[in-house]
């Protein structure tokens, strides 16, 4: 029997207000470089599912790797919600109404890395860790190469029935300088949707790393304190995502009215400079694709227009209860959990600046770039940059060892005052929330400066 | 899939020789709140299998999946795996006898969906008859997990251990600012009363103290007092990281050539135990087959021993010390269980005592981004706290920490005696300490 038949035969004649199934297929590749020799070769095939239902407002959610009896799994799961609802008598199910649709959606394949067989692929990773070694001072390296596929079928009770595929192609190379106790690295993190190319051609990329982290034993290391910061397209999508990006998710307001005071639409975060977007409807990112995980078709959302928050992401349920559009926002990273509200693509469109514009009259600062990592709590958010350089007078100097940016929401985003016209696109981070990590997100933004930045010393 | 070992043993080592089955099989339930109402009941039902195996050649392969139907082609792809292996830098263990340990409550499987929903309930009630205004999640869960290593050598390592878990978050928001702390613990045994009533009592206690938000000062020599939690999140990752297995086997750990010196303050003393019976990270045996012992990591401030699984302890020409853990889609990488670090001579209630001016370390956001490999910590306070006159004055805001474990614990000002559980796993003083830089935008 087809997935198409097995989940409509299985969610028939059920009693709840709302019910949807996923049968999920993967394969995943994945090399391991630790030090001179390769360490871990990998390859993984999946196969689960989930069903998820909602009944006066409750929900019940089952996720298993038999799928033998997919009847039973919707029983259990009505079961669930509905002794959850006899608790919650003052409830109801509010979701989105979204057209529903039948579709079946072809992967995006630029260079599909299934037919690069695992010889190739070790040969080039051989290839840059030889590169990397070949730099004097380095004690150790580590490469990750890894592509997965994923094919989702999904159908649910409003006559949605849609099969996605999608294929990910993600590295992390980076290498270790030491000097006594003194440990320094130095690397780089890329991904793409459906394309084994972007992890070829990196000779220069990774001998650049390699040094990187070799002169960093020599960076000196800031102190602490209140800068004026310039972060690359790299960072300032980070940035973004980590500061803005998630007090935008609806499932942190819909049901939180003191949030929803602070985070109104129509609530001014800053210059008529800033312009900030988030949508899986931009084409060919990692975080693309046509429907989300509860059917929803993909969009391109404005969560800023001039400075002024204009909208955020949705899954059905939060946008109902919000009483806004629903934005296709809803994803799960496996069948193992239920679909929440996320990020797709995340951008800071450009400004009219130039990056010397941006550098002009800055006495002491620092040029971030790359990133390492990032968090967010509610308001509060922190972000790590992978290099750092000390402006002086206008001019971007030496090296010191990579910085953590802090920041609070409410202040940080007054106090960018300027958006260059250079907007660049990052593909190798993954999202977490919720458990949930890593999801496949994109960024893309200009160049941007903060005044007043705080920086942790190092 | 706990039919197919067997079968999968005997088809791999016909083909390859020697080889090792691995898999999990594993069920939770758990109840889930959210602005302060039952939201969720989520059950996960979970299996996999994996095979790895070292060919003629003396090479690693390795695969897994959780489709039962692909199972038999795990034998040829691992095979194909193995040609681009890593080099096997030791055999499969042989058969040996395993301590006892217990791991299983058997009233975890009776709890009820009704019992998890009121815990919650009353958790949520304690804390809104204080805070109204508050918003409350929380998560109570029931697990079972079973395991079963096999290998050609005649291994038969079987694990089986319950797991039951809660969490409970609450957010205040007053004004611009937005208070978020949590608290929980993860057990072999059913939530009962008395550990809620010390979760609730932990959050209402840091929930009464951030009612004042003060400016937090800033400098290299400040005090700083780090609780159970905030010193775990704080000093373990970058302190551990260098007694890893891989990284000292690559060379990057700063502990190589180190072994036995003294590097910290001669009153720490930390070692790992999966034999402490009924904790959610007991184990007779790790998941390669080779039975779990103590670890002394330091000991009286100097550094003991690295924690190694098979391989890295052939890359270094050491035996394995039983660390090396997996889930079934991964190969097994050295890691720890049960951690604990002895008291000292403080009692637990007297270590504010004495600091004019400090600062309280309880949540971290970010740490684990900066240069860990080299002992170095970074974050900022996610829940951070103003001491004066060994009193707590308010919460601290927009505030950073910085520095580097080896010097930090070389600065040790006091340890509590009586050392409390983090998270089920963990067991921890609470520890006062100078060389952390602090720094501010306030």
């Amino acid at each position: 029997m087809s997935y198409q038949a097995q989940i409509e035969d299985a969610l028939a004649g059920n009693n709840a207000d709302y019910s949807e199934i996923r049968i999920e297929e993967s394969d995943s590749t994945r090399l391991t470089y630790r030090g001179r020799s390769l360490d871990d070769v990998n390859m993984t095939s999946g196969k689960g599912g989930a069903v998820r239902v909602c009944v006066s407002g409750s929900w019940g959610f089952a996720s298993f790797n038999e799928l033998s009896d997919l009847k039973s799994r919707v029983r259990d799961a009505v079961d669930q919600a509905r002794s959850l609802a006899s608790g919650n008598k003052d409830e109801s199910t509010m979701l989105a109404e979204v057209e529903p649709h039948v579709d079946i959606v072809d992967p995006v394949i630029v260079k599909d890395p299934r037919e690069i067989t695992l010889k190739e692929k070790t040969k080039l990773a051989d290839h840059y860790n030889e590169i990397v070694w070949n730099q004097p001072g380095i004690v150790s390296s580590d490469i990750i190469y890894g592509d997965s596929s994923q094919k989702i079928a999904f159908g649910n009770s409003d006559g949605t029935y849609v099969e996605q595929e999608r294929v990910h192609v993600i590295s992390r190379i980076s290498a270790q300088a030491r000097d006594g106790s003194d440990v320094q690295q130095a690397g780089f993190s890329i991904g793409a949707l459906g394309d084994y190319g972007v992890f070829e051609g990196l000779d220069d990329d990774v001998a650049e790393a390699a040094k990187r982290a070799v002169d960093l034993l020599d960076a000196k290391p800031l102190t602490g304190g209140q800068r004026t910061v310039i972060l690359d397209p790299v960072l300032a999508g980070v940035f973004v995502h980590e500061a803005f990006g998630h007090l935008s998710e609806a499932d942190n307001v819909y049901e939180n009215d003191k949030l929803k005071e602070l985070m109104y639409l129509g609530r001014k975060f800053g210059g008529a400079h800033l312009n900030f977007t988030d949508g899986a409807g931009q084409p060919g990112m990692r975080g693309s694709y046509k429907y989300d995980d509860e059917g929803t078709s993909a969009s391109l959302t404005p969560l800023v227009r001039d400075g002024v928050l204009v909208g955020r992401l949705h899954s059905r349920e939060t946008a109902a209860k919000t009483g806004e559009a629903p934005t296709g926002n809803a994803r799960a990273i496996n069948y193992r959990f239920p679909p929440i509200v996320r990020m797709t693509n995340t951008f800071i469109e450009n400004g009219e600046a130039t990056f010397d514009d941006l550098l002009e009259g800055v006495e002491d600062g620092v040029y971030v770039k790359n990133w390492y990592g990032g968090m967010t709590q509610h308001e509060m958010f922190t972000f790590s940059s992978g290099e750092a350089y000390m402006i002086r007078n206008g001019e971007v100097q030496e090296a010191v060892r990579p910085v953590m940016l802090s920041g609070n929401l409410f202040e940080t985003l007054e106090n960018v005052d300027a958006v260059a016209n250079d907007r660049g696109f990052n593909q190798g981070g993954g999202c977490g929330k919720g458990g949930q990590m890593p999801l496949p997100v994109g960024t893309g933004s200009p160049h941007i400066r903060i005044r007043n930045c705080l920086i942790s010393g190092a | 899939m706990t039919n197919h070992y067997e079968r999968l043993l005997d088809l791999a080592s016909a083909a390859h020789g020697n080889v090792e089955v691995f898999g999990v099989e594993s069920s939770r339930r758990h109840v889930e709140f959210e602005a302060n109402r039952p939201k969720n009941i989520g059950q996960r039902q979970s299996s996999g299998i994996a095979l790895r195996i070292i060919n003629k050649d003396g090479r690693i392969g390795f695969s897994s999946t959780s489709d039962a139907e692909k199972i038999d082609e795990l034998v040829d792809r691992t095979g194909a795996l193995a040609d681009y292996g890593a080099e096997a830098k030791f055999q499969f263990p042989k058969k040996s006898d395993y301590p006892e340990v217990d791991s299983v409550d058997d009233s975890a499987a009776a709890v009820t969906d009704d019992e998890m929903l009121d815990f919650g309930r009353s958790a949520i009630d304690a804390i809104l008859s204080e805070f109204p205004e508050a918003l409350c999640s929380a998560d109570f869960s029931k697990g079972d997990g079973k395991q079963r290593l096999i290998n050609s050598n005649g291994v038969d390592a079987q694990h089986h251990h319950t797991t039951c878990s809660f969490y409970v978050g609450v957010e205040l928001i007053r004004g611009t600012d937005m208070l978020s702390v949590w608290d929980g613990t993860v057990s072999t045994s059913p939530v009962n009363e008395t550990n809620v009533d010390t979760i609730v009592g932990r959050l209402l206690t840091k929930l009464r103290n951030s009612q004042n938000i003060v400016d937090a000062p800033s400098g290299k020599d400040l005090p700083v007092l780090f609780s159970p939690v905030g010193f775990n999140g704080t000093f373990l990752p970058p302190l551990l990281s260098g007694f890893n297995g891989k990284n000292v086997a690559t060379g990057s750990s700063p502990l190589i050539d180190r072994w036995g010196e003294k590097m910290l303050d001669e009153r720490i003393t930390i070692t790992d135990n999966p034999l402490q019976p009924m904790t959610p990270v007991t184990r007779p045996m790790d998941d390669e087959g080779i039975p779990s012992r103590r670890l002394d990591l330091v000991r009286n401030g100097s550094i003991g021993e690295p924690f190694l699984d098979l391989q890295t302890a052939g890359e270094i020409g050491q035996v394995s010390t039983g660390c090396g853990m997996r889930g079934v889609t991964t190969t097994p990488s050295p890691s720890l269980s049960f951690i604990m670090m002895d008291g000292g001579d403080v009692p637990n209630g007297a270590m504010f005592d004495g600091i004019e001016q400090g600062i309280l370390v309880e949540q971290l956001l970010g740490a684990g981004q900066g240069n860990e490999l080299g002992g170095d910590f970074r974050a900022n306070l996610s829940l951070g706290f103003l001491i004066e006159n060994g009193e707590i004055v308010g919460r601290v805001k927009d505030t950073m920490i910085s520095g580097n474990v080896y010097e930090a614990l070389n600065q040790v000002e006091a340890i509590s005696q009586r050392p409390e559980l983090v998270w089920g796993t963990r067991k921890l003083p609470w520890v006062r300490t100078r060389g952390v830089e602090v720094a501010t935008s306030s």
